[in-house]
């Protein structure tokens, strides 16, 4: 243990070198189809709706070039490009020539609003609708800004469109700072005026719609400028660096981090004068990129725009606009220069299109455009698993199987492959228990959902402390006592066959359609972190996990389950070490950041029952703690495992007093991970999803070999996740579904008949979830999960009416269990409520009205417990 | 561009490759007593120096080599190649393995260089005729001077430096843009598996080097580390040599389909456009200071035919690519002045070397720098991008 600490420190204090990373090759380009027209264009409307691509109207100088002093041209065109075409077609023509308005993509259309031509600046608002069955444009008249706009901006959350104001009228000086919305899904079409963006008014702003740790959608404005006319007459330029972020549901801003310091994307006057300031983006284009980053492509810096004297530079004289990519990521509040872009170009929009971000057209310099659109692929991170940390991963899987091949010499009779001989220490039972409940899923959950967030979760995970008494005292004996195999067999024992029947289904039905998804969420992020394919990782995992768990049963079950314990409780004790022995201000640095941002809160006072608030965690703890504990084969099974009910009852304990640590770890690390990436914003992964950056963290930040460790850890726990299911799941079809009703056949062939049904579960998980990696069906796994997890609180009520109620009767327990399937399906279905509340919910109803029936019906079918 | 008008240029360039430039080389300066080609024409093709430029040997194989694969396998292209390549192997190489600049018309070593460009363009030629005839031979002899050519050219130390590397290093855009160019000939002719590395380092180098988006020009000279020489040298420009660099990186953009490299080559084109254009009379410069300084080489306003030949390709590739108009307007600029200034109705072929206004200063149509290379070469890209094969097919630089 000493010389483990030893190694931390000294790896803390050297983290993985950082290999030179080329920021030109950083982003995958691709170019579409260049726009059918000669120049390009500035300040063109660019959208999405249905499946096309619309780009319309913008201004350039197709008759003589801007240097030689040729008029601005405004134009009208529609283009469309429709996916795979390599041609863009005109689809129709604008009302009249048109430039430098807002253009919103909602899924009734694209939305523009404002802009201007020669002579005017406008506030008409259309909205273009493409169908790409008959090919054709149409065009809906929209009611009118409340006042004319140009180089404003605008943006769409869900049906509702915000427009930024920007200039009211032809001169530069005449800028407003407005916002107003439309809800298009109103009955009645208005604009409303909204708070407007702080700061100066001004125009030319960057704006984007992105979501926060917490799934909120916000709107983002950055930058812009000001003109105004100094004492001589000649104009005067403020560009601003500033940003800030918009809460539709509150109509409030707040200010988020200015812009960053860099050099200069473009130092003209000179090689050594590469001035680090924080530069404008004015007009430049930004588009949301993966869950919680927004993406920004080039930008005015306006440092090229007056020269020494302070007059206007002419046009020819002037650089090309700037290539720098720059990222904000919404959690951490922070900036990073993600690379370059093949032509900078400003005054245009970017647009999210199939998968790619879309940058038309736009102006390149000055009175120069270029019809090239280009298309940000995707970003290509470094970093690979290595062959040190593969061979960690296949030492630690084969060790598993050895495991699986120890205890199958032991395994004689089902006694023995579903209870261990009542033979396992408590201790081990104790760690397995807290490693059930620890899947995959929740190892990399937790600290994800705290990264993102904050600690509102974190009361829920002590809950079982509060019930761990109840349990011991009430539950613990009513399995232990009536020696039983499966939870079930005390329903049929207190109530009637069809009590324990329904019990035992309701299970079957609910692990069944686990099997599939415990297995494919993991090998997401494992198939992201090794750089294994995902069926390959599903495969492994499926394989192996059966294998083992048909030949050694509960005793190979648990004892991996304490293996991987050690090593996922080691591997985020090693995590937060790194991230807070390299932290600026080590523990106290990371804990003053995280809570000058807000990212400690551990209660959400508000009395909201649709939220995470302080009185639905409370709730929650109770109740989704008692489902497992109380009515989950997974679990109670283990409390059969031990010598006697003392030692169950310890290793109940030592599972829920372990889960007190265990989760100030794993909250700690979500709050070290925010902490690591706001110092280090470079090292995410932008498309990367949120809930795999604990295992981004650990493949890419974590030391060679602890690396392949935690991630066999990571492995281990998925396939925990699966053996307990296909052994408890073993154990309810064997004993309650096929030897309740054929008693009479030999141990041998009980045993038998349990392992081929392991054997074809397992066949069955793996076989789903390669399905779930081929085709896109998670969503409607996700429902259906959902759905059977209802049951789960109807169980438990059941459990409880067995345990707790010395009148319950059957007619009483049935009762009871309609009635909270009842409720359960019209609060889901009906209400808002908090998911967190549904174990509560079925449980409380069961219990209450299975209760108030048992007491109008006759006693006589009750039998004491 | 309009159909017609693609179609009139196409028309123009093929006509001016098979039926004017080609014959007259093929007629003047091959040579069927002593093989290899002579390039010390007068304007009517009349010998005016019979001595034979070595870099002439290979570019006039590469050409006839190519149109040989590209165009039509006619048996006299491909003779005319070989001769030039035997003339090469008999006679183009020293004792030690380095070959010469300069030999006498029946082949006598007369000067050497330090540069290797001389293998470089033998390396093309080998190559082409390689690619022309399917054989094995001359496409192990391609790679293998390639190879001489990094050795000398692309190796810190390989040759020795004009001025003192200790007193002042210097790295110029001449060898990289050469080995870029070979590279992507031995790809394209005889599909060198190599050739992509060497390609990603000549444009890393050239981008990290000499293109200056700070300056907004492409350098020709550079200290160490990319550092701006205030000096003649460091401060000169060549407009022609980045124009044709650029247009090798917008070759290697459209090859790959990579639109990073498509706006480097774009880059590299605008600025040194902006530079190298003669607003007032038209045509490319031939120096141009970064500084605007006075310039020591004195042909700095001269207007040499070559920097417009690659120019038009540079423009013409640059259209192609992006649809920008601008690049047909200044393809449209480029083409009519040097079809008005360089063409020679009279004898066909091109004049070399133009006062600044446009006239005439030396009537040669080939010296030992001039001959059958950047006429034909832009020419036979133009034609292949402008007609149907053409765009079907990558072009070969």
């Amino acid at each position: 243990m000493r010389l483990l600490a030893i190694v931390l420190v000294v790896l803390a204090g050297c983290p993985p070198a950082l290999a030179q990373e080329d920021l030109e090759s950083r982003l995958l380009w691709k170019a579409l189809p260049a726009l059918p027209d000669d120049y390009g264009f500035g300040g063109p409307f660019v959208g999405v709706h249905g499946e096309a691509l619309i780009v319309a109207g913008g201004a350039n100088f197709s008759e003589r070039p801007l240097v030689e002093g040729g008029p601005k041209i405004w134009h009208d065109d529609v283009f469309v490009l429709e996916p795979g075409e390599s041609q863009w077609k005109v689809g129709g023509h604008l009302p009249r020539p048109l430039a430098y308005g807002g253009a919103a993509s909602t899924p009734g259309g694209l939305v523009i609003v404002g802009g201007s031509d020669a002579d005017q600046v406008y506030a008409d608002a259309w909205r273009l609708t493409w169908s790409s069955d008959s090919r054709s444009l149409d065009l809906e008249t929209l009611p009118p800004l409340p006042m004319p706009m140009a180089f404003g901006s605008a943006e769409a959350i869900g049906e509702t469109v915000y427009v930024l104001a920007g200039k009211t009228t032809k001169d530069d000086v005449d800028v407003v700072a407005k916002m107003w919305s439309l809800d298009l899904s109103a009955p009645e079409l208005a604009w409303r005026e909204r708070s407007p963006c702080p700061g100066p008014p001004r125009f030319k702003m960057v704006t984007a719609v992105q979501r926060m740790g917490d799934g909120r959608q916000q709107l983002f404005a950055f930058s812009g400028s000001r003109t105004g006319r100094g004492e001589d007459g000649n104009p005067t330029f403020e560009m601003f660096t500033d940003g800030h972020r918009y809460d539709p549901a509150t109509d409030t801003w707040q200010a988020i981090a200015p812009l960053p310091v860099l050099p200069d994307p473009r130092p003209l006057d000179g090689v050594d004068d590469f001035a680090h300031e924080r530069w404008p983006i004015n007009a430049a284009s930004a588009a949301p990129l993966g869950p919680t980053h927004i993406v920004v492509f080039s930008g005015s810096t306006g440092r090229y725009i007056l020269d020494e004297q302070g007059r206007v530079r002419p046009p020819e004289v002037r650089p090309d606009f700037a290539r720098r990519v720059l990222t904000y990521h919404t959690i951490t509040d922070t900036w990073t220069e993600l690379g370059r872009m093949p032509t900078g170009v400003v005054t245009t929009r970017a647009v999210v299109w199939n998968d790619l971000v879309v940058v038309p057209s736009g102006e390149t310099r000055p009175g120069i455009r270029t019809p090239a659109v280009q298309a940000l692929v995707g970003v290509d991170m470094p970093g690979s698993f290595g062959v040190w940390n593969s061979i960690v991963v296949a030492i630690y899987l084969a060790a598993m199987i050895a495991m699986g091949f120890y205890f199958a010499r032991r395994e004689k009779t089902t006694g023995d492959f579903f209870l261990g001989g009542r033979r396992v220490p408590w201790w081990a039972v104790g760690l397995s228990i807290f490693g059930t409940q620890l899947s995959a899923i929740t190892f990399l959950a937790i600290p994800a959902k705290t990264y993102a967030t904050d600690w509102v979760y974190f009361l829920q995970n002590l809950g079982i402390l509060a019930i761990a008494p109840l349990v011991v005292a009430c539950y613990l004996p009513a399995f232990r006592r009536q020696d039983v195999t499966t939870a079930y067999e005390v329903l049929e024992r207190r109530f009637h066959l069809s009590v324990r029947l329904f019990g035992a289904l309701s299970f079957v039905v609910f692990q069944l359609a686990r099997l599939g998804i415990v297995l494919f969420l993991p090998a997401l992020a494992l198939a992201a972190v090794t750089g294994l394919n995902i069926e390959a990782c599903i495969l492994l995992m499926g394989v192996l996990c059966t294998l083992y768990t048909l030949l050694g049963g509960i005793e190979a079950v648990i004892w991996t389950d304490v293996l991987q314990v050690f090593v996922l409780l080691g591997g985020a004790l090693i995590a937060l070490l790194i991230v807070v022995l390299g932290a600026e201000g080590g523990a106290g640095g990371v804990l003053e950041l995280a809570n000058g941002q807000g990212k400690l809160r551990l209660v959400d006072g508000r009395w909201d029952w649709t939220m995470p608030t302080l009185g639905v965690i409370l709730l929650g703890a109770v109740f989704n703690n008692l489902v497992p504990y109380t009515s989950d084969q997974a679990v109670v099974q283990r409390y059969l495992t031990t010598v006697d009910e003392r030692r169950a009852a310890r290793a109940i304990w030592t599972g829920a007093l372990l889960s007190v640590p265990a989760s100030l770890l794993f909250f700690a690390v979500g709050t070290a991970l925010f902490a690591f990436y706001s110092a280090h914003p470079d090292r995410l992964n932008p498309t990367g999803p949120t809930d795999q950056i604990f295992a981004w963290f650990i493949a890419h930040e974590l030391p060679v070999g602890i690396a392949g460790l935690v991630v066999a850890g990571i492995f281990a726990a998925s396939m925990s996740s699966l053996d307990s299911s296909l052994n408890s799941l073993s154990a309810v079809i064997t004993h309650d579904l096929y030897r309740r009703f054929r008693p009479d056949r030999t141990e041998r062939h009980y045993l038998a008949g349990a392992r081929w049904i392991t054997a074809v579960l397992g066949t069955l998980g793996t076989a789903t979830a390669i399905v779930m990696a081929q085709y896109p069906i998670q969503s409607l796994w996700d429902r259906f999960l959902s759905w059977a997890g209802l049951l789960g609180g109807t169980l438990a009520g059941l459990f409880a009416l067995a345990v707790l109620s010395r009148r319950a009767t059957t007619t009483g327990a049935w009762c009871g269990a309609l009635a909270a399937i009842s409720a359960l399906v019209f609060v889901r279905t009906q209400t808002q409520l908090s998911g967190l509340l549904y174990a509560a919910i079925g449980l409380g109803t069961c219990f209450v009205v299975g209760s108030l029936v048992s007491r109008l019906t006759p006693a006589r079918e009750a039998s004491a417990p | 561009m309009t159909p017609e008008r693609r179609g009139e240029l196409a028309e123009t360039y093929r006509r001016g490759l098979l039926e004017d430039t080609l014959p007259f080389w093929l007629r003047h300066g091959l040579d069927a007593e002593h093989g290899g080609v002579l390039t010390g024409l007068d304007r009517d093709g009349s010998i005016v120096d019979d001595d034979k430029a070595i870099w002439a040997q290979g570019r006039f194989a590469w050409l006839l080599g190519t149109l040989y694969r590209t165009v039509d396998p006619r048996p006299e292209w491909l003779e005319a190649a070989l001769s030039c390549l035997e003339f090469l192997g008999r006679h183009g190489f020293d004792d030690d393995g380095r070959m010469f600049f300069l030999v006498t018309r029946d082949g006598r070593p007369l000067r050497r260089r330090r540069y290797a460009y001389s293998e470089a363009f033998a390396a093309m030629a080998f190559a082409a005729v390689a690619g022309a005839s399917q054989q094995d031979a001359p496409a192990a002899s391609a790679i293998g001077l390639f190879g001489r050519f990094v050795d000398l050219m692309l190796t810190p130390g390989g040759s020795a430096p004009k001025v003192d590397p200790n007193t002042r290093p210097m790295h110029a855009l001449g060898p990289w843009m050469i080995g870029l160019g070979v590279a992507q000939t031995l790809r394209e002719t005889i599909g060198w598996d190599e050739a992509d590395a060497w390609i990603d380092r000549a444009i890393e180098t050239i981008e990290r080097l000499f293109v200056r988006e700070d300056r907004q020009a492409v350098l020709e000279v550079v200290g160490a580390e990319g550092k701006i020489l205030d000096h003649f040298d460091g401060r000169t420009l060549n407009p022609g040599h980045a124009i044709e660099t650029a247009w090798f990186i917008l070759h290697e953009g459209r090859h790959r389909g990579d639109p990073q490299l498509i706006g480097l080559g774009c880059r590299m084109l605008d600025w040194m456009w902006r530079i190298g254009w003669d607003t007032e009379h038209g045509g490319l410069f031939s120096f141009r200071d970064l500084d605007d300084k006075p310039l020591q080489e004195t042909a700095h306003d001269m207007k040499f035919w070559w920097p417009h030949c690659e120019a038009i390709i540079a423009t013409l590739l640059a259209h192609e690519l992006t649809g920008d108009r601008r690049y047909a307007d200044w393809h449209r600029q480029v083409h009519d002045w040097s079809f008005e200034h360089f063409a020679d109705p009279e004898h066909g072929e091109w004049f070399g070397y133009l006062h600044r206004d446009g006239r005439l200063s030396v009537p040669l149509k080939g010296n030992h720098w001039k001959g059958p290379f950047h006429l034909p070469r832009m020419q036979w890209n133009c034609w292949r991008l402008l007609s149907e094969e053409g765009r079907a097919t990558p072009i070969g630089s």
